[in-house]
Order: C-alpha cells, then structure tokens, then sequence
C-alpha cells in the first residue's frame, strides 16, 4: 500500500499543512476546537456567464484563473488531476434536459477549464471520476451517457481518463491519512490517480444536496472513494474487483466497515445518521487530499438535490466560481445560493445534516467568513441565485424499490 | 358452472366477438385415461369455433400419443395439433415446439418454456438488501423472448413463429392490461406470436362478463390489431454494429445463444452471422465482430476477419488466435490482450470465457459506446429494438418499459442518426403523436412526454 507523500496542496509540504492548521485551542473534556480565524482564507472569483458557448467560457474561465494569481504557477509542468462531477448511472435526466444542464458538470466547462490548463503549461491533464457501480473506462462511461469523449481528449495535448472507482492500472491503493483529527475514518483509501498528479482540481456543480445541503467542490470529493473498498457488498477481507453498487452502507448509514486494509472508521459509536457522517468524510477527504483549483459550474443547475431522483427543478443561476481554497470558494458559492455559509445544522440548507463548511473551518482547511473572503469579479450580491423558493423534492435519502408485483 | 368449465363451452368465444383472434390452441391429449372424454367435451367448442372462422389447434403434451391425438383431432375436425413431442408423424399438420434454448429449422417455429417478459426481482441498484450484480445488462434484470423470436427468423429460417408463456404464478394480483400488451409487443418486434395466455383472475372476470376484465380484454384485443397493423415492422432490418459469428450449434449453441439473449437485454445493436455464411456475407456496418466458436475457422474466414481489423474494425476471439499488431497496455477489458492491428484493433481472450455474461458485457465494452447508435436516457428497466426500412429512409425503435415509475417521467431517445421527424405510437391511441426534436452533437433528441409499457417510435428522412 502506498502512502501519499509529504506534499501537500499548494505546493506546502505535509508538514507546512499541518503547521496552518494547527491553530488550537484546547477546551474542556478534551476536544480540541481550532481558531476559525485562524483557517485560511484566498481569493474567490465568481463571474457571470450566460451559455455555455466555448469561447464565453474560455474567457471568463481565463479572466478568473488570472484574477487567482494565473494557472501557470499551479500547472506549469504538472501533471493535473480533475475531479468532475458525474453522480449517478448517467442514464438520468431531469426532465428531458441534459445531465449537463442540471446536476453534471457540463462538458464544454470541462473542455474549457482542460484548455486553460494545458494553454498554461500543464505536462498532462487527467480527467477523474468514479463511474457508479462499474469498471468500465471512463470514456466508455461518458460515451455510455451521450458524451463525446473524443472532444475533452481533444481539448489537451496529454488528456488522459480513468474511472478511480476501484483500483485502476495500479497495483495498489494509496492511503491518504487524515492529517490533524480524523472526522470520521483515519485515512482512505483511493485510486493511485489522486496520489499521482502534482495539482488537483474539484470541477464542481452548482447545486443542493440531499444528505449534505449542498454539493459544490468540497461535495464532489465524495465521489473520490472507490466502491471496491467502501462498497456496500465488497468482502470484507480484501476489496471487491469490481465496482457493483453505492457506498450507503458504509458511509451514509454507518452499517458496515469497508474491506481491509482500509482503516475502519474512528469512532464505532458514532451516530449512524448520514446527516453527520457524510459531511465529516467530506471534511476528511479534503484534507487528506487537499483541492488545489476549485471551480464550480453553476451556469444551468438544479435544486432539491445532487441528481434527478431528488425531484427538484432546473434552474439558470448563469454564474461560475473558482478558488484555490475548497472551503472559501464553496462558502462563497453558498452565499451565491442564497444561504449563509455560517449556518449550522438546523438552518437551510443544512437542515437536517451537519455543515461541512463549519467542520472543514474547524478542522481549519478553510474559512467560510465572507468577511474574511476576497471576492473578485462579479460580487455575490449581483450573482445571487436564490434556491431556496426552488423545488426542493424530498430531503432525506431513499432508495428506489420496484414495486414487487410490477410486471 | 366454475371458470375452467365456462372456458370449454361455445359462450366462451362470444369474448373473442369483434377481436383480431383467428386461432383456438385447446389442450388437447395428456396421455391420460381422461383424453378422450375430454375430447368430446371439446367438440361443441370445437364446432362454434369453426364456424365462426376461427382455425382450432389442438396441445398435444409430450407425453401422449401423437398418432392417436391426431386421428381423434381429424375426426373432431382440428386444423392441426401442437406439440413438443418429437415423435414422427405423417398425415395431420403437427406444430414442433421446443425449449427455448433449442435449434429448429423449419417454415413453422414454435417456443416453448419461456419466460414471461418483465421485470426480474433479482436484482436492483438501490435497494439496500437487493444485488446489483445482475451482469451485463446492468440492474435491473429483465426477462425477454424477443431475441428468441429474432434468432427463429435469422437463423431457422421461420416465416411463423409461435411462443408459449404463461402469467407469472407467483403475482398476487390481476395483471395490468400493460403487462398484456408488453407481452404482445416482446413477441411481435420480430414477427412471432404468443398464444395468449391469460392470468387466472382474468379468466375468472371473463367468465363471469365483469366490465374492469372486459377492459383488460379489450386492451389486448387492441394490441393485438396495433401489431398486426404494423406488421411491416417487423420485417424491418435489425441495426447491427456489433456482428456474432458462430455456427450457433452443437457445442458452440449454448454460449452464442446466450451472448444473443445478452446482447438482446443490454439492447446492443448485433447482426447475427451464420459461419457457414460468414464469407459471403458483407462485414459492410460493423464496427466490431465477435468470433464466439472455440475452433478456428477456415483460412479464409479467418483471412477475412484480419483484414476486418486491419480495415478499421475491431476482432474479438477466443484464446488461441494468432496476435498481430502492437499490444496496447492497460487495454480494458483485462480478460483481453488487445493489439492496434493496421487500422483496426484486435482482441484475443486470455483464457476461455465460457461465462456469456461476461463475454457479451466485454464484447459491448471493445465495441465501444462511441458507436452507439441510439441511445436511451430515463429509460431504466426499457428494452429497446432498433430496425430500419429496406431503403432505410425510416426507422422504429421499439421501447417496452417494464419499471411503471418511469412511465411517468419523461423519455428521451438519442439518435446518432439525425432522423428528421419521430412519432410515437402506441397501442389503442389512433394517432401517433409528434415527437420534440432537438438537434446534438452528433446526432439528433426526440423528447417524449411519457411512455407507457409499450410504444414504438416510427423515425423518417
């Protein structure tokens, strides 16, 4: 089993990280509950983009990166992870519109942002996502759900794909420990993609989430983990070959351990409600596997929910966001929404889970102040979208049954 | 007078008054001491059926006597018998029915043993306690005839094909008149029949001229003339980009078979090819061809099938098959090496695949997605069948959708082709109703509000 080297994000070596996040101050019966204020905080930029036209989104995705501090010193010579944000079979839509007009990242984003990336210097570019219950090569999946593959290969010099939901070309997982205080496992186990690259990009959707309130970059990153290991009927003893279904047993219920040798969780007895364990493995995998380059697609979106079996609405909030800060840049597309990124569990959108946003600013990953948070571009009073008027379907998860006497 | 009993007397075949019914499949023979008595029950039956035009076929189980069936059917005026019996007979048409799984040739095909069209139970994506692993259709697993009705036609050379199944026993409830016409439909997209075989609560309601069974009735009365008045259809030209060589016999019967009932699921466009006319046969179309057979052909079919690769297309073979080309590393699936091989790929199986599911999810796999020709999107639990005209100015896809949740939502069929216009028919509307077209990239969207459990999308130029 590998284990993740000692750099980190941005260039900070593992130990520097942990320098930054340390900011602790110890209260009673042991915990330990960082400084807030002391969690990091980078610039945000938000613009307003109307059609997903690929030269609309060439320059203002090229404006925003420049308004970050520029591509070149986060790519330059590197290899880049993507993480996109394909939830699901790929055979749903809400309604008749496209998964990429409503809960996927839309493909000319992806074609755009791979582009910039490779414009800038990119030694090769990797597209990554965890296809639902199946090995088949990513392409294969994109093509499966009406994607043009050929198009995003195209869009680099070096583009390369892989499904990072089991084990891959490699011969082993890599383990990324948690570093700090464990949320809720101490280290994951992930496809050797998000160990090999040199930057990693969170290329997100603008949306509501059932169990977690809202997706956004630090959400997509749940979709990092490979079924074959945190699966719901993997072995116990070792990881499945294949992927073959979700991974609700484990995370969002609590009612299993993934296969060895992956770290059972922390705490056994912890609540087994999937409003506070999903938001914890979200902080956790973020700060295992910290996101370099947020950028979140919020041009055509839905609500209610991460996918069409939430039963929410199409929306055109027409508004894209990226930062190097996972955390700001999601605080900041929470208040783009219309919520408070200081919310709590309780408050829309988190009501009836914990805030990851909370959790990763107490773990210290980030700071979700918007006082605290440069904006640049379009400043969220002029991007706001509100959601909450939208349809919000239902707000719990469930699965879908046939009816037994269906024929 | 009890259900079973009404069902045997003259009266019972007021019910067909005004259907597109033309033939009475009575059972006929057990073998047993009762047989005979039970054929003069027939008789009057039997007689009213006759002279209301309808032709009367009698069961003949395996085990009777098909010489003494048959004098008893010509004294008692049957236009032929039915059976599975192999037993020879001269003098009285005998309709052959065999297992599904069985080989035939002959004009008149008839399939036995097969299983009602539908969702299985035994597998599921999102249910917590419910598999997922139903192989390469991917969950959930749904029973169908229509790639045995398909295989009767290409491979038997039937010009009639008759399929025999009946209700699901374990249904705790009426069937939907929709199972009905999904029944119909599965058997019909090739051009066979079922021999209609109704639930016991149906019967009862029949017999007993209760209206909610009159409706159910008259649903599959509608059916049945949809069908027979777009009967065109199904002589339509199967889309195939996926070619399956074997000789679909002997040993070999088993594993291609399946990989076509597979294929069929998955609704993967395949050509079946015959080996023996494998070398007359233009590859023209394909994108991949599968060699299911475990002995190497000829030198010149295999000549053949390289240049194919080397053409451009993609070969799949068993293990043994001489490698050309450089191997690709990494190449998916595992249980293939695969070598680019001019302009074409090759793949040669590791090890023997004697699992069909996993050699018809593999094959779909080195075929690959970019060559679909139609895809579905909200169409989970749909089989689909895809045919164009002899001049292929027009098409239809056929969408049977067994999982009601999504009959509500609404469907979207993905052409790469950019059809101008679709309308989607369905059984008993009249009209066919004008489909939404949006264009993509490549190809073109048709948008439908709703599906029912059965609808057949009619595409043109």
């Amino acid at each position: 089993m590998s284990r993740r080297s000692e750099q980190s994000g941005h260039g900070a070596t593992r130990r520097e990280f942990l320098a930054g996040s340390t900011a602790v101050l110890g209260l009673g019966l042991g915990r330990l509950v960082p400084l807030a204020g002391a969690a990091p905080a980078a610039t945000v930029s938000v613009a307003k983009c109307d059609s997903y036209s690929s030269a609309e989104l060439v320059r203002s995705l090229d404006r925003m990166f420049d308004q970050l501090g520029g591509l070149g010193r986060l790519v330059k010579g590197r290899t880049v992870a993507i993480k996109l944000n394909m939830t699901g079979v790929g055979g749903f839509r809400l309604g008749t519109a496209r998964q990429g007009e409503t809960y996927w990242v839309h493909p000319r984003v992806i074609g755009a942002v791979v582009h910039l990336l490779d414009r800038a210097g990119a030694r090769r570019v990797r597209l990554l996502e965890s296809a639902y219950a199946t090995a088949m090569p990513l392409e294969e999946f994109m093509y499966k759900s009406g994607w043009e593959a050929s198009d995003l290969a195209r869009a680099g010099r070096r583009v390369e794909f892989e499904n990072t939901n089991w084990l891959g070309r490699a011969r082993e997982y890599s383990r990324f420990p948690v570093p700090g205080r464990p949320l809720l496992f101490p280290s994951y186990l992930l496809n050797h993609s998000f160990e090999d690259c040199d930057t990693f990009v969170s290329l997100a959707k603008l949306k509501e989430h059932i169990t977690a309130g809202i997706t956004l970059s630090m959400k997509n990153c749940f979709g990092n983990i490979p079924t074959t290991v945190y699966g719901d009927h993997v072995p116990e003893d070792e990881p499945a070959d294949e992927p073959r279904s979700g991974r609700e047993g484990v995370f969002h219920q609590g009612a299993r351990q993934p296969s060895r040798p992956a770290a059972p969780e922390v705490d056994p007895a912890s609540p087994r409600d999937a409003g506070y364990r999903i938001p914890r493995v979200v902080v956790d995998l973020c700060a295992a596997r910290p996101v370099d380059l947020a950028v979140v697609d919020g041009i055509d979106t839905m609500s209610g929910s991460e996918g069409p079996w939430g039963l929410g609405e199409r929306c055109h909030p027409g508004v894209l966001l990226a930062g190097t800060n996972c955390v700001n840049t999601d605080a900041v597309g929470t208040a783009i929404m219309g919520y408070d990124p200081m919310a709590s569990r309780g408050t829309k959108p988190f009501e009836t889970c914990d805030s990851f946003l909370e959790l990763a600013e107490e773990a210290g990953l980030g700071s979700r102040d918007l006082s605290r948070i440069e904006v640049a571009g379009t400043p969220i009073r002029e991007a706001r979208f509100d959601f909450a008027p939208l349809k919000r379907g239902r707000r719990e998860y469930r699965s879908w049954r046939p009816d037994p006497e269906e024929h | 007078m009890g259900a079973l009993d009404w069902w045997g007397t003259p009266r019972a075949l007021e019910t067909l008054e005004g259907s597109p019914v033309s033939c009475l499949v009575v059972t006929w023979a057990e073998g047993s001491a009762g047989d005979a008595a039970h054929q003069r029950a027939l008789a009057p039956l039997a007689a009213a059926a006759r002279q209301r035009g309808l032709s009367v076929v009698g069961w003949v189980s395996a085990e009777a006597d098909l010489r003494q069936a048959a004098a008893s059917a010509e004294v008692s005026g049957l236009d032929a018998l039915a059976t599975e019996s192999t037993e020879p007979l001269d003098g009285f048409e005998v309709l052959r029915f065999a297992e599904v799984g069985a080989r035939q040739r002959s004009g008149f095909v008839g399939i036995s043993g097969a299983p009602w069209p539908g969702m299985s139970m035994g597998g599921f994506p999102f249910g917590g306690d419910i598999d997922a692993s139903t192989g390469p259709t991917g969950p959930p697993w749904i029973d169908s005839n229509a790639w045995r009705v398909r295989v009767a036609r290409e491979l038997e050379g039937a010009q009639t094909v008759w399929v025999a199944f009946d209700p699901p026993q374990e249904s705790r409830r009426p069937l939907r008149a929709s199972s009905y016409v999904q029944a119909l439909a599965d058997t019909a997209i090739h051009g066979g029949r079922w021999m209609i075989s109704l639930d016991p609560s149906l019967r009862d309601g029949l017999a007993r001229q209760e209206s909610a069974a009159r409706s159910v009735w008259g649903e599959i009365g509608r059916g049945l003339a949809f069908f027979a008045e777009h009967r065109a259809w199904s002589h339509y030209r199967p889309v195939g980009h996926l070619g399956v060589v074997s000789d679909f016999a002997g040993d070999d019967a088993f594993l291609s078979l399946e990989i076509l009932n597979l294929l069929s699921r998955q609704s993967s466009l395949y050509r079946i090819v015959e080996k023996d006319h494998a070398l007359d046969e233009p590859f023209d179309g394909l994108k991949a061809v599968l060699f299911v057979d475990a002995d190497t052909p000829g030198p010149d079919l295999r000549r053949k099938l390289y240049s194919f690769a080397e053409e451009g297309g993609t070969l799949i073979t068993p293990p043994g098959w001489e490698a050309r080309g450089t191997e690709i590393e990494h190449a998916w699936p595992p249980r293939f090496r695969v070598f680019r091989y001019g302009e074409g790929r090759l793949a040669v199986a590791r090890e023997e695949i004697s699992d069909p599911y996993v050699l018809a999810d593999d094959a779909q796999l080195l075929l690959s997605h970019r060559h679909d020709g139609v895809r579905l999107f909200n169409a989970m639990g749909t089989l689909s069948h895809y045919g164009l005209s002899g001049d292929e100015s027009s098409g239809v896809l056929h969408l049977v959708s067994f999982f009601s949740l999504f009959s509500a939502v609404p469907l979207t069929v993905w052409f790469r082709r950019g059809w101008a216009s679709a309308r989607l028919w369905v059984p008993g509307s009249g009209e066919a109703a004008t489909a939404e077209r949006r264009a993509a990239e490549p190809g073109v969207e048709f948008h439908l509000e709703t599906v029912p459990g059965y609808g057949a999308l009619e595409v043109s130029t």
